[in-house]
């Protein structure tokens, strides 16, 4: 392992190697033998080392920039000017560095926006650094005052031309892998771009024999070309090449003056290329967006529960989500391009509707019930239809199997109703019953030893009697007709059973704003009478409910707790209300007891006589200080199976 | 009070009356009380005869007014007769200890059967009760030394023996017996050996 530092000088010695060759490799056509050539790649690599190694290593800058003076310029002013000049190089790009650092500057140059910037802050930086690197060696007398101005312009394109060709490449070097997966997948096109690049060079640099280039603006096209193709690198590669192949094999036959104006050609080039290739990266980003954002909405829509079809304005479908797909049992390709009518053949496209009921059909011409939502789509590039279809067919079961068992539970409620109205009636009639037998037996006993009595009185007497007990028969039939419903005891899931009572109270506890919470303690199926539990949790928490419909909002709290163990199941069912009155608490049970104003006084009653004649019993806990709390205990029949057995 | 009573307990007044009028009609003493609970609060222990009671009242029911009597050891024969006659309370009644279940309306020749039945095992089980009684208070007079030779003689050991159990003479034994057989009423061995066997019946039925 190289630690940080070392790591920091190998960097910075393979930079000043790297300076130096390439500012002896670019060395050509020295302004009075300083280091004003027509095209500084040295520039560039400074800027692109500060920008990634941070612009507190200027002082590798300096050393650089003041080796390149003494190795390849060779010491043209005395020792001071030249770390001067040397400063002014390392401050200038520092200063550079640190500031485009400080913001959010992306490397890539990917938008119009840091293209700009860049090339503006490059260019002033530039300008700022020749103008000093100049003023210090006129400051030394090597350079004229006159001749200064002409050497600040030279240096200045030098320097930008070399942090154009070079900076975007070197910064680009996170990339670099992609980038070079890209460069061989497409080794045909980068044959015929170079093919056509050099020919056009050797058309601009070498079919022309005299000094002069007009033949340069040709260029333009490779360097658009390859741009559009490949972005920024693409243009400041190839910007890079022309360097290399100018100032490598043209320049030593061209005059200083051409070469500049030359210079100022490729420099335009060299922007043009950058801004393109900025506008190229940001037209592909939004372009991925875009791809990115349909694949998701793609993905919503797939994702969605619901059927999608989206259609034209004549009802032809242009897409279909995946629940579309399975909803109508048909592949994609199957619904895509055909009519609606087709699948929801009762369907009028009309303007947006609600939610309406109509017969789907599948594939398999199977009909099914459904429910659709149309959004009418009208903007003018795209018009047409969104239709959101659900299949109902669960929904309707569910429906119908809620209905089937709240319709059982409401005629059991009935039967045990009646049951216990006729158990209470034969109690009530038997009484007056039983006297009035009585009487009449004591009338026969007391009219006996009288003399002058007539046969028919006894008879009479007897018939009278008989009738009596006619009557008593009938009530005792009706009652044990109702109370003859044994029963039915099967396995039962309490998990559910206890929540499709609880839902059955949610809208009402809702909107009276009651807290109902449940802890039900037994997981798997147990051997009961279902319906009869049902109606007996029915009315315990019916009868909470009332308790507490009256009582401060805030409070109203109802609990059920079910527990089972050792074959005995335990029901708890609490509330915060006021409790059992106590003039009524020893009669609870009785019928026709009831502390509501327009209650029968038959719920717990009833409740009462279920569990009973499932051996099981009905309770108020009465140690409670507030509200009230209902236990009901029931022996669990022995499971099927053991029955079986 | 101490002839055979039927004590009749219902909380409807014309269920009463008309009972009574036909049990008295039948030659039966009658004792009405519309609650259960006023019949607990003025019972006599000299009070005979049976119990009459409906099952559904207020206050206390008929098989809670069972469990009162059982809990105090009252033990007059329960009828119950109740207009509310199904499996169940039918099967706890019986389990309570009731002499017999009727359904309302009765019919009254079982009815007066019933009833006749009641009594007589209660004045049976009476008379039984009077003999240990009586029993027991004799018993109860012995000194403890003309215990300890009682229950040695009813163990059937001899004169001598006894005394030489017991660590004194037999002349002193025969004093003993002779004073105890007077205190007993009894003239012979045997006669005391049966009071004794009563006394003991007497004994554990209290424990």
């Amino acid at each position: 392992m190289v630690s940080a530092d070392a790591r920091d000088w190998l960097i910075g010695i393979g930079y000043l190697g790297s300076y130096v060759a390439l500012d002896a490799l670019s060395y050509v056509q020295p302004m009075l033998k300083l280091g004003i050539t027509p095209w500084n790649p040295d520039a560039g690599l400074t800027l692109a080392f500060l920008l990634m190694r941070g612009w507190r290593q200027a002082p590798w800058t300096v050393a650089a920039a003041f080796a390149a003076e003494i190795l390849v310029h060779g010491a043209p002013a005395p020792v001071f000017t030249l770390l001067c000049a040397s400063g002014v190089v390392a401050a200038g790009y520092g200063t550079l560095a640190y500031v485009l650092t400080k913001g959010t500057f992306d490397p890539l140059l990917a938008s119009r926006r840091t293209a700009v910037e860049f090339g503006c802050a490059a260019a002033l930086t530039a300008l700022a650094v020749s103008g000093g690197y100049a003023a210090a060696f006129v400051a030394a007398g090597v350079l004229s005052i006159n001749s200064a101005a002409d050497a600040v312009v030279r240096n200045w394109v030098g320097d930008l031309n070399g942090i154009l060709t070079v900076t975007p490449l070197l910064l680009a070097r996170p990339t670099a892998a992609r980038a070079w997966g890209a460069l061989r997948s497409h080794r045909g096109l980068i044959a015929v771009q170079g093919a056509v690049l050099a020919v056009l060079l050797w058309v601009v640099f070498r079919a022309r024999p005299s000094g002069d280039l007009p033949l340069v603006y040709i260029l333009f096209l490779p360097v658009v070309w390859i741009t559009l193709t490949w972005g920024v690198l693409g243009a400041s590669a190839v910007t890079l090449l022309i360097q290399i192949v100018l100032i490598g094999a043209a320049a030593p036959r061209l005059s200083a003056g051409t070469l500049i104006e030359v210079q100022y050609l490729l420099l335009t080039l060299a922007l043009t290329g950058v801004l393109l290739g900025a506008i190229l990266s940001e037209r592909e980003n939004a372009l991925a967006q875009v791809a990115a954002g349909e694949a998701e909405q793609r993905a919503l829509l797939d994702a969605a529960p619901d059927a999608v079809l989206a259609t034209d304005s004549d009802g032809h479908i242009t897409s279909a989500n995946l629940a579309a797909k399975q909803l109508f049992k048909a592949p994609d390709t199957a619904i895509q391009n055909t009519d609606v009518a087709r699948w929801l053949p009762d369907l009028r496209l009309a303007a947006d509707t609600e939610r309406i009921r109509l017969a789907g059909v599948r594939a398999n011409a199977q009909r099914f019930p459904a429910e659709v939502a149309c959004v009418r789509l009208s903007a003018p590039a795209r018009e047409g239809y969104l239709l959101i279809v659900r299949d109902m067919t669960e929904h309707d079961q569910a429906q119908m199997q809620l209905r089937e068992r709240d319709t059982a539970l409401a005629r059991a409620m009935r039967f045990a109703l009646a049951g216990e109205l006729a158990t209470a009636l034969t109690h009530e009639l038997n009484q007056p019953i039983t006297a009035l037998v009585s009487y009449l037996k004591s009338v026969e006993i007391l009219v006996e030893p009288l003399e002058m009595r007539d046969s028919r009185l006894i008879d009479t007497l007897h018939k009278a009697a008989r009738e009596s007990h006619r009557a008593s028969d009938v009530i005792r039939r009706l009652r044990d007709f109702y109370s003859g419903a044994a029963a039915n005891v099967s396995r039962v899931d309490i998990q559910a059973l206890a929540h499709g009572v609880l839902s059955a109270f949610a809208d009402r506890a809702a909107r009276l704003n009651i807290d109902v919470t449940h802890d039900i303690r037994v997981a798997e199926e147990v051997c009961t009478d279902g319906i009869q539990l049902q109606m007996v949790l029915h009315n315990l928490i019916a009868n909470s409910i009332d308790a507490i419909a009256d009582g401060p909002s805030g409070t109203r709290r109802v609990h059920i707790g079910i527990t089972a163990s050792q074959g005995m199941m335990r029901i708890v069912v609490e509330d915060s209300g006021t409790g059992v009155p106590e003039e009524i608490r020893s009669q609870l049970f009785e019928p026709f007891v009831t502390s509501k104003v327009d209650g029968m006084g038959l719920g717990l009653a009833i409740s009462r006589s279920l569990l009973r004649s499932q051996g099981g019993e009905l309770s108020l806990d009465s140690s409670l200080s507030t509200g009230s709390r209902f236990v009901v205990e029931l022996p669990l029949a022995a499971s099927i199976t053991k029955v079986v057995a | 009070m101490n002839d055979p009573t039927v004590f009749l307990i219902d909380d409807d007044a014309s269920v009463r009356d008309s009972l009574a009028l036909l049990l008295s009609l039948k030659g039966m003493r009658t004792q009405l009380f519309a609650r259960a609970g006023t019949f607990l609060e003025t019972y006599q222990n000299e009070w005979r005869g049976c119990v009459l009671t409906d099952l559904r009242m207020p206050e206390m029911s008929g098989l809670d007014l069972q469990k009162a009597l059982s809990s105090r050891n009252i033990d007059l024969p329960v009828v119950v007769l109740t207009a509310h006659g199904d499996v169940q309370t039918t099967r706890a009644a019986m389990k309570n200890g009731a002499f017999d279940f009727l359904e309302k309306p009765v019919d009254h020749d079982i009815l007066l059967d019933v009833l006749g039945n009641a009594i007589r095992e209660d004045t049976v089980r009476h008379a039984a009760q009077r003999i240990e009684d009586v029993a027991k208070s004799r018993l109860d007079r012995l000194t403890p030394r003309e215990r300890d030779v009682l229950d040695l003689l009813v163990q059937g050991l001899s004169q001598r023996d006894t005394a030489a159990r017991l660590g004194i003479s037999p002349r002193t034994v025969e004093v003993y017996k002779a004073r105890m057989m007077e205190k007993l009423q009894c003239r012979s061995v045997a006669d005391v050996v049966r009071l004794a066997i009563t006394g003991a019946n007497t004994i554990q039925k209290a424990v």
